[in-house]
């Protein structure tokens, strides 16, 4: 079983990572694109 | 509330497809690894088949496939947009990640079952080009240019790295390799699967499916805000350099000869 635990643990951590990078990235660009919104305005 | 044009999906959407795909994992998981019986012949190994074929339909099929449709139609004129540049790029990054699933996954499974952890067999060289191509596309993305220059070159990049997509499916068919057949999608169109085992890789396929889903919405609108911002910093930039130039220089300044009206 060692294999098939290994394969299990190894796509869902990378699934989990990448997901989590995407929404931190978003919530990043998003406060970004609103402080340059004010500081065109 | 209103939103920004090609925001992309509503995040009330977005959170239930997100949802979706993670209880669908989480019952491929559990069905893969608890329910389902072993294998006549693989024994407990044949539970990687509930997540290698599901990962490897996500990358070959429908991240690369959306990629080139979505460059094909930015090319043809009629359809020119940058939303399909932006979808594109999204799927790809996706895709990548898929891929490299694809070969880590395979790989595990290779080495009890053939005794190696790699070898030169058609499919799984074509795979790793595969991923060695996109992982080119993205880099080309990043190639400083005009926004419809960048769109032109990666849409070209991304059809022609389509290209090692029908190699790798016929592989199998058309080279002797290590890799089995396609236990769905074979000539027949009969699957060689039955039972709980079929149903549990099933729900794999949806599983895996909602996830791509929801994470090419996800990078899509990260690709949306990155050019916002991208180019309202240069505007902003660009307006204070304009700001400075207007003011009167310092006493001390040196003459130097100042271009006459502003960069377009």
């Amino acid at each position: 079983m060692k294999y098939v635990d290994a394969g299990y643990v190894v796509a869902l951590s990378v699934l989990f990572s990448y997901s989590v990078s995407l929404v931190v990235r978003r919530r990043r660009l998003e406060r970004t694109a609103g402080r340059v919104d004010r500081d065109a305005r | 509330m209103s939103r920004p044009a090609g925001a992309g999906w509503s995040p009330r959407v977005l959170a239930i497809v997100g949802a979706g795909a993670l209880v669908s994992v989480a019952a491929t998981v559990w069905l893969g690894l608890w329910v389902t019986p072993p294998d006549r012949t693989q024994g407990n190994l044949v539970r990687l088949v509930y997540l290698h074929p599901p990962v490897a339909w996500v990358s070959l099929y429908l991240a690369f496939g959306l990629a080139a449709l979505s460059s094909l139609l930015y090319l043809w004129k009629r359809t020119r947009s940058l939303f399909w540049d932006r979808l594109a790029a999204a799927s790809v990054e996706v895709g990548v990640v898929f891929t490299a699933l694809t070969l880590a996954t395979g790989t595990l499974w290779g080495r009890p079952t053939w005794g190696v952890w790699w070898t030169w067999d058609a499919r799984l060289t074509s795979t790793a080009l595969l991923l060695v191509l996109f992982l080119g596309y993205l880099a080309l993305r990043r190639v400083p240019a005009d926004p419809e220059v960048r769109a032109k070159r990666c849409a070209v990049a991304a059809l022609v790295a389509f290209v090692d997509v029908p190699i790798v499916h016929f592989s199998v068919v058309w080279w002797q390799t290590l890799h089995q057949g396609a236990t769905v999608l074979n000539a027949n169109l009969s699957p060689t699967i039955h039972g709980s085992m079929a149903w549990t890789l099933l729900l794999g396929f949806v599983a895996m499916t909602l996830l791509f889903v929801w994470m090419v919405a996800l990078r899509y609108r990260i690709e949306v805000l990155s050019d916002r911002v991208g180019e309202e910093a240069l505007e902003v930039t660009l307006a204070e350099r304009w700001a400075e130039d207007d003011s009167p220089p310092p006493a001390d300044a040196p003459s130097v000869p100042v271009p006459s009206g502003r960069p377009t």
